[in-house]
């Protein structure tokens, strides 16, 4: 099998540095046996991360 | 809203749904380790598409009490099938015991030891001390993990990480938008995500087979970030093993190929040495959320110093991703 180029340039126009962010961040515990479901921990992460951004 | 699983998670529109939020614009992929910093480029993507202003992405996983790594479980349910046909006949069918070969030969190539490896664990066991959310908190030494039972060679118990239940979320939004927020902005400088190896299925075939996807993927992240790797203060890696963390380093430049055994145990991945990695405790001690707590940690690193700040993630097959940010008035 032919091997891919390796001289691709593959980066990001200049203009999309720094240009966005990341404003908030959520987690629940970490845990053995949360009792929760996965769609109730992911409501409860996301929702932390709201908070966390304001 | 996006997130990643291996159908063992919810899908966002009814994460959405429970939270009162309707979204312009959403999507659920299949994957692991690679995924968080692909899902941050798809983030910027659609936002800068119009399609939508602000993205959340999120990984709910009850990783010990429902689907665990290996084949106990709802996985000793699931039929040998497909690309499974192949690997059975090796004996893989979980991580470790895929990239034992690659973490063997780098051993014999480069005449890196246990003993150097081991203390990825015992720096991310020191973090993790410092870490109220960590799972396990217990400060280990190189003498310990060496000393732990065998799990697929040279893999110990403690080069392996922990499995946990948890749900991690970060939201991505302009830089322009978040001046208003609480928060000091935390900026994207470049990512790279699933970037992968010339082949991401029998990656064995091309070799070196000590190299791993951030090989490739270094050419797109550090033009894109527009610094270097002495340019950056702390790292995070995907510690799924103690040796995927020194692979990811090596490969994406920190040190020079072959040297990560002396890297990893000089001291300089330690908090208070040069470049500290993973200070949450990362996936072997804080706990296992396929990749997206070292973003988190790095966010919450940056938002009290001025620094740069480098995640990397490869998995198994090959593909790897990875994020820089910085503070806004980083050096």
């Amino acid at each position: 099998m032919p091997l891919p180029r390796e001289d691709v340039d593959a980066t990001t126009p200049k203009f999309l540095r720094d240009k966005y962010a990341i404003v908030g961040v959520g987690e629940t515990a970490y845990m053995r046996g949360s009792d929760k479901s996965t769609r109730a921990l992911a409501s409860i992460a996301v929702r932390n991360a709201m908070v966390d951004a304001g | 809203m996006l997130s990643y699983q291996f159908n063992d998670s919810v899908f966002s529109p009814f994460v959405a749904g429970d939270l009162g939020i309707r979204l312009n614009f959403y999507m659920d992929v299949f994957g692991g380790g690679s995924s968080t910093e692909a899902l941050i480029g798809i983030a910027i993507g659609v936002i800068e598409a119009g399609m939508c202003k602000t993205v959340v992405i999120f990984r709910s996983m009850n990783g010990f009490s429902q689907v665990r790594i290996g084949g106990t479980g709802v996985r000793s349910a699931v039929p040998v099938a497909g690309d499974m046909m192949h690997s059975r006949a090796y004996g893989w069918q979980s991580a470790g015991q895929m990239f034992a070969p690659t973490f063997m030969r780098h051993m014999h190539d480069f005449g890196t030891t246990a003993e150097q490896v081991a203390h990825v664990r015992v720096a991310h066991s020191h973090h993790a001390s410092n870490n109220p959310k960590a799972y396990y908190k217990t400060r280990v030494t190189a003498e310990e993990v060496v000393n732990s039972r065998m799990i697929c060679k040279p893999l110990h118990l403690l080069d392996c990480c922990v499995e946990t239940d948890n749900a991690n979320a970060i939201i991505v939004t302009t830089a322009e938008r978040a001046k208003d927020l609480k928060h000091p902005l935390v900026r994207i400088r470049g990512v790279v995500g699933r970037c992968s190896k010339p082949r991401v299925d029998m990656h064995y075939q091309t070799g070196p087979i000590s190299t791993v996807a951030g090989h490739y993927a270094r050419d797109i992240l550090w033009p894109n970030s527009g610094v270097s790797p002495e340019d950056v203060d702390l790292t995070g890696s995907y510690d799924a093993f103690t040796f995927t963390t020194m692979l990811q380093l090596e490969d994406y430049g920190f040190c020079r190929k072959g040297e990560g055994g002396h890297y990893v145990s000089d001291g300089t991945i330690m908090l208070g040495g040069k470049r500290p990695n993973n200070t949450s405790g990362g996936h072997l001690c804080e706990g296992y959320t396929h990749g997206i707590a070292m973003v988190i940690e790095n966010v919450r690193q940056l938002r009290t110093m001025r620094t740069i700040l480098a995640r990397s993630g490869p998995t198994a097959n090959g593909s790897t991703a990875t994020i820089i940010a910085r503070a806004v008035a980083a050096r």
